[in-house]
Order: structure tokens, then C-alpha cells, then sequence
């Protein structure tokens, strides 16, 4: 087991750099120039060099390159080219905005998929699972910003009952502190976009739980707990759910990286000043710093997800042995 | 007599027949760089709407649409790899400055990549009167030149020019109204016009919903005209540049051009930064000479003449220019801001930065009518009122960002902000007229929307090609079609709402393909049996 971990770890770090190496050539070999965007009205050559200088872009790509890694090492994600900030600082403010919206989501999607999932599974064939596999699949199947588009034209703007957007009322909150994420009004705010994003993401571990669910059913155990005359709900959830859980748990360590991700859109749609709507922003202005941080945090979470999902099985599975 | 030869030539073409082989090459494919429809669709279908009247023409055109602003941007100003671009440059108070869409955009000096003469036009008698135009202080003396350079401009096509915009800005006067709305090429994103936002509720602010968020607040990092335009509201500047172009003392009492190279300016005396510290000539001369030697990206164009600036007593600046240079007075004095000295002198070595730009400048300390009171990455911009200003604002001012510009619209119809700085596209006009709490704002820009030529390319190089294409503009449709009406309809560079630079007896623009084929018979050309393009024989 410990070299199993040991090794998995290496594995990490060759998975992550190779992933930074083709992110920073991926980026550079995109058509255009960041000091054409980010100077834009004022393109003066002089500027430009000077702007080229600053941000590191006369030097030789091998040279940035080497900088880049060396600043990975030392989590020195350094200046965003558009704004006079760090890149840190710029990350660590969008991160919260994000997660108080995604995190609970996710939580919600993947504990009422679950339990949703289980039950479609147990009553296969019934009028339940028909209309319950076509009304997810259909929400899995459209377009996030199109599903906020319209949430936002019925719930905000024919029936007035959310706002269509932000994470409070303009003006309302000088400073953003916990009273803030805890006011009335932010929970007003947060409805909107954390119905339209948990209705998305539900569908996932709703279909996985529905299909494992599906073989456990089957499995000479459940027939056993019923011939002990076990009550039917017992048998669900304490027999059948638990055993079918396996393939749905260990998707979870993964949430973070695919919730960080996820946001993009969502987080443009309801103008949610996240880590989403800073990527989308990063990428519009060729803002190499923040765009390569925040795919790099998305990075580890990832592969660090995916880590402890494998672990994960061992622990979970005993029929899972690691050599 | 050249012209004798000419038509003597398509005579015998004519009495020959196509068979002859008296043609030229056919004109090449015209790579015509555009924009991306889905989110540009007015710039998008205008160049279509042209490419189509050139094909009538027997032109090849290869529309390449680009996203915007990477690749457009580099492929339009650095690599110059067009045949034609749709060129929208927007307009601006200091751009009534006659040099900037005459001069700048067409002298051959300005031809290096990242320039503004993306076509690589050339003339030397252009150049020559661009040059002296600059030197010239006199307004009437300079009109003429001034004048002079769009006809030439005119007579060489360099670009067709397609129309002004007029925008249309939106705001809910159930909570607020504006006290003496000022026509201004930036409608109500103008200063002068945020400056008189007056807001109805208890809480005496306007909202102002936009895309675009101003995360900038540091004047040394300014690169954009938006972030420029936010920074005028926190930091005065010398003039104030009204809508009629003409410069009004701000921060300035007087300014007095003692000579070509040496212009003398006095500013108030009793004025003060937000850190109640007064506002001095000496802070004047420390925030040019610091943007200049930390080559602040927008001011660096600006202040290159500049040879020296002294401080001669607490409220005397002079100012000596390397050379005679007309544009200082709107280009330089007002734009550029006053830095408060005590703050910036020794901020690179107090907070150990490379550089100024680094600094987030989040509460910033200075002279202008506002002062921040919070700010929130990527949603809020919270700017409070000085009542001790020389010229106080009305209300406070709340900067909302939001995620798209449609969101903007359905929020200002809810009344959850106040004013939309997003223009009203030309298909909603009707709409948001129609709604009872929302005015509209009419914004002549003096921005310039045109086809840009490449001149030094294989297609737009031959002069009488580019002068037949005049007459195969449909000016007419694409302003009553693709923008609803609202345009204005001129052949040259300077706006006619620029109206003491604008030359009135440059021809107004035609769409006549006849005329156009007349012209390009008259210079040689013939068409293929397939109705293709030849150039005149070589």
C-alpha cells in the first residue's frame, strides 16, 4: 500500500508538469498578442515593448518557460497582465465566491442523486423511473447558460421572485465578510443559480446510482434479505444503496476540480463574480498569469482528487487489493 | 493625355473582343479581415453588405472573420494581414483633436507594426502638411491644413468611409435623472455626464450596469480609454475636454502659450486631495516626469515631446516641448492627471514593487470630484462623492458588472440599476422607448466606422480600384438596415459632428456602380468571361 501511494505520487508530479508544459505552449501558440488586448486604444509601439519587457514576453520562449516552472514551484503565480494585482490575491478572492456557490451544489446533487438514483433502480420499469430518467437526462442534455437564460427570464424577470444575478444587492454590503455570505440577501441571491446548477449536475450520479443500483438488485443478497423477511425499505437502503454506492463514492474526492471547472458558465450567466467569470475574463484578454494559475489550481485539485477517489477504493471495496 | 490613352486602349479591347488577351492579371481573391458575427453581428453584416457590392464588381472576396479582440487585434494592427479590414475606431472627446483620424492614422512614420496606419498608406505631400499641422497653435491656420488632408485623403481612398454611430444610452428615471444631459461623443459614459447623474431614492446613488468592470484604478497602469475615463473621476486633470472639442480650464486656471515649444499653465490654489493635503504646481511636474520615466503605457504617446516641466512658484507650471507640437494642449493637458507627490514618490521602495503599474491602488488618494469607498473584484466599484470639490458631483456613483450585456438591459427595465452604460443595440430601440421608466440618450460619436485599405497589398495598391470602390459602398442600407437609422453618413475621417475640423466640401458619399464601372473601365480594367476582375494591362 505504501509504495502504491509512493509510486501514484510520482505519477502526480509527471502528470501535473506535463499538463503545465502543454498549458503554457497551448496558450502561447493561440493566435494573438497580449499586448495588443490588454493596450488596446493606446497602441503605441513604444508601450507595447514596454508592456512586452514588463511582463516577461521579449524573452525567449525557453527562458519564459523556465521562469513559468520555477514560479510554479514556488506558488509565485506573479502579476495579472490586465490588472496591478497579484495573481494570488486575485485567485484567493474569486475561489470563496465560487465554492459557497458550487460546493453546497454539488453536496446536493450528489446526496439527492444518490437517494433519487437508488429508488429509480429499486422500482425499474415504473412510470417514476420513466419520467425521472427523461426529465434528468433532458436537464443533462441542455446547455447550462441556455437553462440559466431561462430561469433567469422566468423566476427574475416574468415573476420578480429572484434577482438575475450577483452575489448581493448592489450597494447594499460595504465590506465582504462573513456576515455578508450569511445575510437574507445573499441567500436570495444565491437561490437562483445554485436551483439552476444543482438541477444540472444532479443527472450524473443520479444515472450512475440508477445503473448500479440496476445489477445490485439482481444480487443473491438481496434475495437473501428478503427471505429473512426483511422490511423492503431496509433491504433499499441498508442492503442494496449501501452496496451499490461504490462506483458514486468514489467519484467524490473529484467534486472540487470538476465544481472549479464547472463554474465557467454559470458563473457568466448569473454575472457571479467567481473563479468561472475571472477565467472567461482572463481568456478574453489574453491574460496569461491568472488564466494558467487558475487551471493549474483546477489541475491539482483534480489529480489530487483523483488520488484519494483511488485510495478511496481500496478502503471502501476490500475486494480491492493494491500491490 | 494619359487619359486619351487610356480610353484609346478600351477601344480597341472593346472593338477586339474579350479574345484579344488585352487583359490583365484578374484581381486577386480580397482577403477582407471582419469581425465575429455572434457577438459583433452590426460590424459582422456591414462588411458583408460591402462584399457583396464588390462582387457585383466582379471582386473575389474571402471574408475572414476573426474573434475579437485575439487574433483580430494582432492580425489588424501588428501583422497588417488584410487586404481590407472593417475598421471601427470609437470616438471620444480628446479624439476631436483633428490629428488623430487624419494625421495619425494615415501619416506613412505611423506604418510600423502596432501603429495606427494599419493600410501602410503613403504620400508625401500627406506627410508633409501632417507634419506641419502639428507645429501650428493657430486654429484658423490649422483648419486649413486640416482640410487639405481630407481631400488628399478623399482623392487617394486610403479607406471607404462607412459612417459615424450614434449611440443611444438608456436609464430608469423612476430613481434617477440627469441634470442637463451634455451631447457628448461618449454619451452618458462621459464624466461630464456622470457628473450629473442625480439619484431619486433616499440613498443618494446612481447604479450604473455595464460589462465591462474597472479594475484599473491606478493611473500608471491606465491602458484602456474606459480605465482612463474612471481614473479622470479620482485624479483632475489640467483641462477638461468639452464635447465641442474645445478645452475648458479644470484644474487649470489658465494656460498660456508663450511660445511654439514653451506653454505656461496656472492651476487653483485652494484645491486639495482627498488626504486634505493641497494640490500644488509642484505635484503637477512630479506626476509628468514620473508617467514619463515609468513609461506609463496610455501617457508615454502623449508625453513624448515633452522636453521639461518646472514648477516655477505653488501654482505656475511651465512647460517646454522638444519640439512645436499643437495636439499638447488636448492630447496632453487634457488627459493627463495630477499624482498627489507625498503618495507615489517613494511607493516603489516603501512596498518593495519593480515597478508603479504593480500597485492595486485600491483606496486611491487624490484631487478628483470622487473617492473610492469600496471596491469588489470583478462586481462592485463604489465611488463616493467629494462635496469639497471645485466642481462637486451629484450623487455617488455604484459601478455594477455584470456577466452579459442582456442581463444589463432586463436589470435597468426592473429598476435593480439605474442607468445602462451597455449602447441600446439598434434593434431594441423600440423597445426600451416604449417602456415607460426608461429614457433614451442620443450619443453622436465622432468615431468612424470604414474599410480599410491595404495599400502596399496586391489588391489595393492601384489607386483608381480603390476610388471606383467608393461609389460601391451601400452607405444608405447599412445605416437605415444593419444600424436601424442610427449613423451619420460622411466620406471623410472627421466627423461632421467635429464640426470646425470636419471639411464640408468633401462630396457626401454615393453608391453608384455604374459610376464605379465607368471609373474602372476609364483606368484600363476589363472582366472575364465569368465576370471576374482583370486589372489594367501591364
Amino acid at each position: 500500500m505504501r509504495q502504491y501511494i509512493l509510486r501514484r505520487c510520482w505519477h502526480m508530479l509527471i502528470t501535473l508538469f506535463a499538463l503545465m508544459t502543454i498549458m503554457f505552449f497551448l496558450f502561447r501558440l493561440l493566435p494573438g498578442d497580449p499586448a495588443m488586448t490588454v493596450i488596446s486604444s493606446a497602441m503605441y509601439p513604444k508601450a507595447q515593448e514596454a508592456m512586452r519587457a514588463q511582463f516577461g514576453l521579449d524573452k525567449p520562449l525557453l527562458q519564459q518557460y523556465l521562469i513559468y516552472l520555477q514560479n510554479l514551484i514556488t506558488f509565485d503565480f506573479g502579476y495579472s497582465f490586465h490588472s496591478s494585482r497579484s495573481v494570488s490575491e486575485l485567485l484567493g478572492g474569486r475561489i470563496v465566491n465560487t465554492l459557497v456557490l458550487i460546493l453546497p451544489s454539488m453536496i446536493l446533487a450528489y446526496l439527492l442523486g444518490a437517494v433519487l438514483g437508488a429508488l429509480m433502480g429499486w422500482y425499474r420499469g415504473g412510470r417514476f423511473e420513466t419520467a425521472m430518467v427523461l426529465v434528468f437526462t433532458v436537464l443533462q442534455a441542455a446547455p447550462v447558460f441556455w437553462l440559466g437564460m431561462l430561469a433567469i427570464l422566468l423566476f427574475s424577470i416574468n415573476l420578480g421572485w429572484f434577482p438575475p444575478g450577483h452575489l448581493v444587492t448592489p450597494g447594499m454590503f460595504v465590506n465582504r465578510d462573513l456576515w455578508m455570505y450569511l445575510s437574507a440577501d445573499f441567500l436570495h441571491h444565491l437561490a437562483l443559480p445554485f436551483i439552476v446548477h444543482t438541477s444540472y449536475q444532479i443527472a450524473f450520479p443520479l444515472l450512475l446510482m440508477r445503473s448500479s443500483m440496476l445489477s445490485t438488485a439482481g444480487e443473491d443478497f438481496v434475495e437473501f434479505a428478503r427471505i429473512k423477511g426483511l422490511p423492503e425499505r431496509r433491504i433499499l437502503f441498508r442492503h442494496a444503496a449501501r452496496n451499490s454506492m461504490l462506483p458514486v463514492a468514489t467519484t467524490i474526492p473529484m467534486i472540487l476540480g470538476w465544481a472549479l471547472a464547472g463554474s465557467v458558465v454559470i458563473e457568466t450567466v448569473f454575472s457571479w463574480p467567481g473563479l468561472g467569470l475571472l477565467m472567461i475574463e482572463g481568456v478574453q484578454r489574453s491574460d496569461f498569469p491568472v488564466v494558467q494559475a487558475a487551471f493549474y489550481l483546477i489541475a491539482v485539485l483534480t489529480i489530487l482528487g483523483t488520488f484519494v477517489a483511488d485510495i478511496l477504493y481500496g478502503i471502501l471495496d476490500p475486494r480491492i487489493v493494491y500491490d | 493625355m494619359m487619359m486619351g490613352r487610356q480610353l484609346l486602349c478600351a477601344a480597341a479591347v472593346a472593338l477586339a473582343g474579350p479574345a484579344a488577351a488585352q487583359q490583365g492579371k484578374p484581381v486577386p481573391e480580397v482577403h477582407f479581415l471582419s469581425w465575429p458575427a455572434a457577438s459583433y453581428s452590426q460590424y459582422a453584416e456591414s462588411a458583408n453588405y460591402v462584399a457583396e457590392e464588390w462582387e457585383k464588381l466582379g471582386l473575389k472576396v474571402f471574408m475572414d472573420q476573426q474573434a475579437f479582440p485575439n487574433p483580430m487585434l494582432k492580425m489588424w494592427f501588428n501583422d497588417h494581414d488584410f487586404d481590407a479590414v472593417l475598421s471601427s475606431l470609437s470616438g471620444a472627446p480628446h479624439r476631436l483633436e483633428p490629428d488623430f483620424f487624419t494625421n495619425a492614422q494615415f501619416n506613412s512614420a505611423n506604418s510600423s507594426p502596432g501603429s495606427w496606419n494599419v493600410g501602410e498608406y503613403s504620400n508625401p505631400e500627406f506627410d508633409r502638411l501632417g507634419n506641419e499641422q502639428l507645429g501650428i497653435f493657430d486654429k484658423t491656420k490649422r483648419q486649413k491644413i486640416i482640410y487639405e488632408l481630407q481631400r488628399i485623403l478623399f482623392e487617394d481612398q486610403p479607406e471607404a468611409v462607412l459612417y459615424s454611430p450614434v449611440r443611444r444610452f438608456a436609464v430608469n428615471t423612476k430613481n434617477m435623472e440627469i441634470d442637463g444631459y451634455e451631447d457628448n461623443p461618449q454619451g452618458l459614459r462621459a464624466n461630464a455626464n456622470v457628473m450629473r447623474m442625480r439619484s431619486k431614492r433616499d440613498q443618494n446613488l446612481v447604479r450604473i450596469g455595464w460589462t465591462v468592470e474597472f479594475s484599473v484604478l491606478n493611473p500608471t497602469a491606465a491602458r484602456t480609454l474606459e480605465e482612463t475615463e474612471i481614473a479622470a473621476l479620482l485624479y483632475d486633470r489640467l483641462l477638461w475636454i468639452g464635447s465641442d472639442g474645445v478645452p475648458q480650464n479644470w484644474l487649470a486656471t489658465s494656460v498660456e502659450e508663450v511660445s511654439d515649444t514653451e506653454i505656461i499653465v496656472k492651476i487653483r490654489g485652494d484645491h486639495t486631495f482627498s488626504d486634505g493635503k493641497p494640490v500644488t504646481a509642484e505635484d503637477v511636474k512630479f506626476s509628468f516626469d514620473y508617467m514619463k520615466k515609468w513609461e506609463a503605457p496610455y501617457f508615454v504617446q502623449y508625453l513624448s515631446r515633452v522636453d521639461t516641466v518646472e514648477a516655477v512658484d505653488a501654482t505656475t507650471v511651465r512647460f517646454t516641448l522638444t519640439e512645436p507640437y499643437a495636439p499638447f494642449i488636448m492630447n496632453t493637458l487634457g488627459q493627463m492627471y495630477v499624482l498627489p507627490k507625498h503618495v507615489w514618490e517613494t511607493l516603489v521602495d516603501d512596498l518593495g514593487i519593480e515597478t508603479p503599474q504593480q500597485f492595486a491602488n485600491d483606496n486611491p488618494v487624490g484631487s478628483g470630484p470622487f473617492t473610492v469607498k469600496y471596491r469588489r473584484e470583478g462586481s462592485e466599484l463604489y465611488l463616493a462623492r467629494r462635496a469639497d470639490h471645485f466642481a462637486p458631483a451629484l450623487s455617488d456613483i455604484l459601478h455594477v458588472v455584470f456577466g452579459s450585456a442582456e442581463i444589463v438591459g432586463q436589470s435597468l427595465k426592473a429598476g435593480s440599476i439605474d442607468v445602462s452604460f451597455q449602447p441600446v443595440p439598434p434593434n431594441g430601440v423600440e423597445e426600451f422607448s416604449e417602456h415607460p421608466d426608461l429614457k433614451l440618450y442620443e450619443a453622436q460619436s465622432n468615431g468612424i466606422n470604414a474599410v480599410r485599405y491595404k495599400v502596399t497589398g496586391p489588391v489595393f495598391s492601384n489607386r483608381d480600384l480603390r476610388r471606383a470602390l467608393f461609389y460601391a459602398v451601400p452607405y444608405e442600407k447599412i445605416r437605415d438596415e444593419i444600424q436601424d437609422g442610427n449613423a451619420v453618413l460622411t466620406s471623410t475621417p472627421i466627423a461632421p459632428v467635429n464640426a470646425f475640423w470636419h471639411n464640408p466640401d468633401i462630396p457626401a458619399p454615393e453608391h453608384d456602380l455604374d459610376k464605379a464601372r465607368a471609373i474602372l473601365k476609364e483606368a484600363g480594367f476589363s472582366w472575364d468571361d465569368d465576370g471576374r476582375l482583370h486589372f489594367p494591362p501591364e
